[in-house]
């Protein structure tokens, strides 16, 4: 498989390597091709660890991506990892125009085995 | 120090506001975002008057066409502000730029139409409040065209303000020579050398050489190479560096905008430019404006974080979209996880 360019558009926050492994995996089980290059296929960014990711989400949703998917484990106190998720939301749209709010963008924040939005 | 500037209804900009500014920033985006036009705006309330006023309208070649029998031609002396104003129309509009300083620094200008003896027809209304001068009110006559009179050059070379501007295409060795006989003899000359070795480790000397049409070339000597060599013999990037070096050195207590940084420089020098700049800057009291679009110059601020993080602590980067009301700041620590992370700033 040739993986996704850095350049897509498209981009998937996940803490690690398995976490990019049962996406792909995933999404294959929906008939999502993942070998089609001419699709648009997000880049999935292993981050190495819930601390490293969290930094990653505001910088990523300052970006000019048209797309952001956020996965993080819900394997301790999966609430406070929200709040802490809600609170790098927060700090990236502050740092941006009304107009240009990431809300505008489709974001889907998924933690696994707990639940998931999108906005 | 600038923390942040708003400029409505000037160049490209309806209104935008950049925060927060710091020691060192760096404006970075799509082509036409207005990167430079953010650059002039802060030329324009450092440097303040007339002079700022006309400064970039004179760098961009922005001069009045007049119609004659013989066909059309530039007024070299006149310059064509309307450029300067959103829309390219100064009259159907007025611009305002403010800096955030202490104290804050603000220009106003419209076309107001006057039917007095004393002044029939229209002039361009200037107003502005610059740290050491004030400007409450001056009319500037206009020409049929809608061209006001630029100063003479001279005080363009020689600016009262410590506000230096390197242009990304238009270096002229001969313009790097006065700034260069300001620092012979003094401890700022090794300081020039020494910075020109991260491009060239073999660079000796520099010196400016007249001739007898009285031009004055720069020429370098290199270790264990005999003849002396013309400075541009040496590459482009050799001449922006010391460009940038120059003007650095020449805006103490000032301010140093410099369009396309990263020009004619290799990737691998440049975590040792922005080493300089930003060390050099803190000790010289300058705020630095620069502009790039090479993510390569990105990234070498995060890796200058990394091994150094007290000197690039006082960096920022501001992306510039088109249309937008606000630009996207990240911190020196954002740099770096966006580096880390291969996210897209620019």
């Amino acid at each position: 498989m040739v993986p996704p360019s850095e350049e897509s558009p498209f981009r998937l926050l996940v803490e690690g390597t398995d976490d990019c492994h049962s996406v792909i995996n995933l999404m294959k089980q929906l008939d999502f091709d993942w070998d089609d290059t001419t699709k648009r296929r997000p880049f999935i960014q292993r981050s190495g660890g819930i601390d490293k990711l969290l930094p990653a989400v505001s910088v990523t949703l300052k970006g000019t991506y048209e797309r952001i998917g956020i996965i993080v484990d819900a394997n301790s106190d999966p609430g406070a990892r929200w709040l802490k998720l809600q609170h790098r939301a927060h700090q990236a749209r502050s740092s941006c125009h009304p107009h240009q709010t990431p809300t505008e963008r489709s974001s889907l924040v998924v933690v696994r085995g707990y639940g998931s939005a999108s906005g | 120090m600038i923390q942040s500037l708003t400029a409505v209804g000037f160049r490209c900009f309806r209104e935008i506001r950049v925060e927060p500014l710091t020691r060192v920033n760096l404006f970075v985006g799509e082509n036409n975002a207005g990167k430079t036009s953010l650059l002039e705006a802060v030329e324009l309330v450092a440097v303040g008057g007339v002079e700022g006023l006309t400064r970039s309208a004179m760098r961009r070649g922005e001069k009045i066409l007049v119609k004659s029998e013989n066909g059309e031609r530039f007024k070299d002396h006149i310059v064509d502000l309307a450029h300067l104003f959103f829309g390219h129309d100064l009259r159907v509009g007025s611009f305002e730029i403010r800096g955030h300083d202490q104290p804050d620094r603000w220009v106003k200008c419209k076309v107001r139409t006057y039917d007095t003896e004393t002044w029939p027809g229209e002039a361009l209304f200037f107003e502005s409040h610059i740290t050491e001068q004030q400007n409450l009110g001056q009319n500037l006559t206009l020409s049929p065209q809608g061209g006001v009179i630029a100063p003479p050059s001279r005080s363009l070379q020689q600016p009262k303000a410590k506000v230096q501007f390197v242009a990304a295409d238009s270096i002229d060795p001969a313009h790097l020579d006065q700034p260069w006989s300001d620092l012979v003899l003094t401890s700022g000359e090794d300081e020039v050398i020494r910075s020109l070795q991260v491009i060239e480790p073999n660079l000796e000397r520099l010196a400016f050489v007249g001739d007898l049409g009285g031009s004055r070339v720069p020429l370098v000597r290199l270790k264990g190479f005999g003849q002396r060599l013309h400075l541009g013999s040496l590459g482009g990037g050799l001449r922006h560096f010391l460009a940038l070096v120059l003007n650095l050195l020449s805006a103490r207590e000032g301010f140093l905008l410099v369009d396309e940084i990263d020009t004619g420089l290799h990737y691998s020098v440049m975590v040792d430019m922005w080493r300089l700049l930003a060390e050099s800057a803190k000790r010289l009291d300058v705020q630095v404006f620069a502009t790039t679009h090479s993510l390569d110059c990105v990234r070498a601020l995060a890796r200058l974080r990394k091994k150094q993080p007290e000197i690039a602590a006082e960096i920022t980067v501001h992306r510039v979209e088109k249309g937008a009301q606000r630009t996207i700041a990240y911190d020196a620590d954002e740099i770096v996880v966006a580096a880390d992370s291969h996210i897209e700033v620019r």
